[in-house]
């Protein structure tokens, strides 16, 4: 079959705001196994579960005017050591990649082609297809098929921003940087689950507030901003996608001197959960990819187009003082996988580059722990004793922290 | 670079842009009014004459270009 035969325009849209981005985005998963990891299983898995998800096996093709998808059929080879690789330049073509060190498997891939959520099922059916060959496991490992695109026609016409001139009214936060330093900030979850029906809120709003009251103080401002993205598969009547479906939302809080948890969790949590219904995620999902189609419509060349997606991010109510992704169970959201599959994982880490803010905050659920993979931009070493403070004024119990280091390569 | 300088740029970037013939630009010109471009067009344009001039317009100074002569002053402090 020839190359123009297998070209595929399905699912590019869906990701196509990860080519206006001035750097790709790569983002990990990590996954600590019980023994150390051994390489010729885990090529096994990988190659079985790729077999099961050929949405996987595919490339990006980029050519003068014209990108496209077209199946990838090189063998996908996994490879030693934790170093984050250019993807796909150094995968193979593939826009993810698979590498171990001790007891340790790392998961990359680039943001074009999935979103945490998405990608989860593929990953943790590769840890499915591992545990079965290294510990005889007995998994049922099915094909995993992905949900057709979206129709974005449709989306679009949730899009209220469609018809408007004019420059939105928004101010602008701007983003600091400079020496990007990581860290693991560890919580007991259900000190914070108490902490949150405390204030009548969900353990993620107050979450949300806790980080404010820690972020404030370095912020010239009482009110801190944040970002977080919600889910949007079940609005959008695709819960089996491995694209990206998020649809992202801003807010402030006031969080100066003397505001305690308690002053501002309701406030949090009501904007939270309006930002879970339905309409709101269509609208706000339909802005966002609205700006990307408009983007990718124009006729200029790709570095025009990078700094007027940028542009547009940073005038429709993006960044913010901090982002926060809450991928809640890291072996899948939905907890759609054998429980038996937790008994093999040891402890998990996750690092996303914070696109939109100066910090950012991906957390996860795993054993009892809120796992707080933080990447401050700005490296600034007061912070984690700063959050510490925060959590236990309200009596979250904070079990450990821990310096990384600075960022992954490709993550600066 | 004087203003005029700059205008001629900024003028040769709105004929490739928008295709707007350079007899309808004035200093005083409105972009939005007198040139009907739509806000895409105006972000287009400054990511231009950012790589024209090689500079960085950050994004809180974008909704002060109302005119022509809004450009010119902020680029004739930047590269003037």
């Amino acid at each position: 079959m020839t190359e123009t035969m297998t070209r595929k325009s399905e699912y590019l849209l869906q990701g196509a705001m990860y080519f206006y981005r001035a750097k790709n985005i790569y983002c990990r998963y990590q996954y600590t196994l019980q023994d150390p990891v051994d390489p010729a299983l885990l090529q096994q898995a990988v190659d079985a579960a790729l077999d099961q998800a050929p949405y996987f096996k595919m490339k990006l093709v980029r050519e003068k005017r014209e990108i496209y998808l077209a199946e990838n059929d090189q063998p996908f080879t996994i490879c030693p050591g934790h170093t984050l690789q250019a993807m796909p330049e150094e995968t193979g073509g593939y826009l993810f990649n698979v590498s171990w060190e001790g007891a340790t498997v790392f998961f990359d891939w680039y943001h074009f082609v999935a979103d945490g959520h998405g990608v989860t099922r593929f990953l943790t059916r590769i840890l499915m297809e591992y545990c079965n060959r290294r510990y005889g496991a007995g998994f049922d490992c099915p094909p995993l098929g992905s949900a057709p695109a979206y129709d974005m026609e449709a989306l679009l016409a949730h899009d209220p921003t469609a018809g408007e001139e004019g420059l939105p009214e928004n101010e602008p936060v701007p983003v600091q940087a400079g020496q990007l330093r990581r860290s693991i900030l560890r919580l007991d979850k259900q000190s914070l689950v108490d902490a949150a029906l405390d204030c009548g809120v969900k353990p993620v709003s107050a979450l949300l507030g806790l980080l404010s009251l820690a972020l404030q103080p370095f912020v010239d401002r009482d009110k801190v901003e944040y970002c977080y993205s919600t889910d949007t598969r079940r609005t959008l009547d695709v819960p089996e996608a491995f694209y990206n479906c998020v649809a992202s939302f801003r807010h402030g809080v006031d969080a100066g001197p003397g505001v305690r948890l308690g002053d501002i969790a309701a406030d949090i949590d009501q904007n939270l959960r309006a930002s879970l219904q339905p309409q709101a995620q269509l609208t706000q999902m339909a802005k966002m990819m609205g700006w990307v189609c408009r983007v990718d419509a124009l006729k200029a060349p790709l570095r025009i187009k990078q700094r007027v997606f940028s542009m547009g991010e940073a005038m429709g109510n993006f960044p913010a003082d901090f982002w926060i992704s809450y991928l809640g169970d890291p072996l899948g959201p939905d907890r759609d996988y054998p429980p038996a599959l937790n008994d093999y994982i040891r402890d998990f880490e996750v690092w996303v580059p914070p696109d939109g803010a100066s910090v950012g905050f991906e957390v996860a659920s795993l054993h009892g722990q809120l796992i707080c993979c933080i990447q401050d931009k700005l490296g600034r070493t007061g912070l984690a004793d700063a959050i510490r403070a925060a959590m236990e004024r309200e009596g979250v119990r904070v079990l450990g922290t821990t310096d990384v280091g600075p960022a992954l390569p490709y993550q600066e | 670079m004087n203003r005029t300088e700059i205008m001629a740029q900024i003028v040769g970037i709105l004929e490739d842009v928008a295709e707007i013939s350079p007899d309808e630009v004035t200093e005083d010109s409105v972009l939005m009014d007198d040139l009907d471009l739509s806000s895409m067009e105006i972000l287009t344009i400054v990511a231009d004459l950012e790589e024209t001039f090689g500079i960085r317009i950050p994004e809180k100074e974008l909704r002060s270009f109302v005119t022509i002569s809004d450009l010119i002053d902020y680029l004739s402090t930047r590269v003037g």
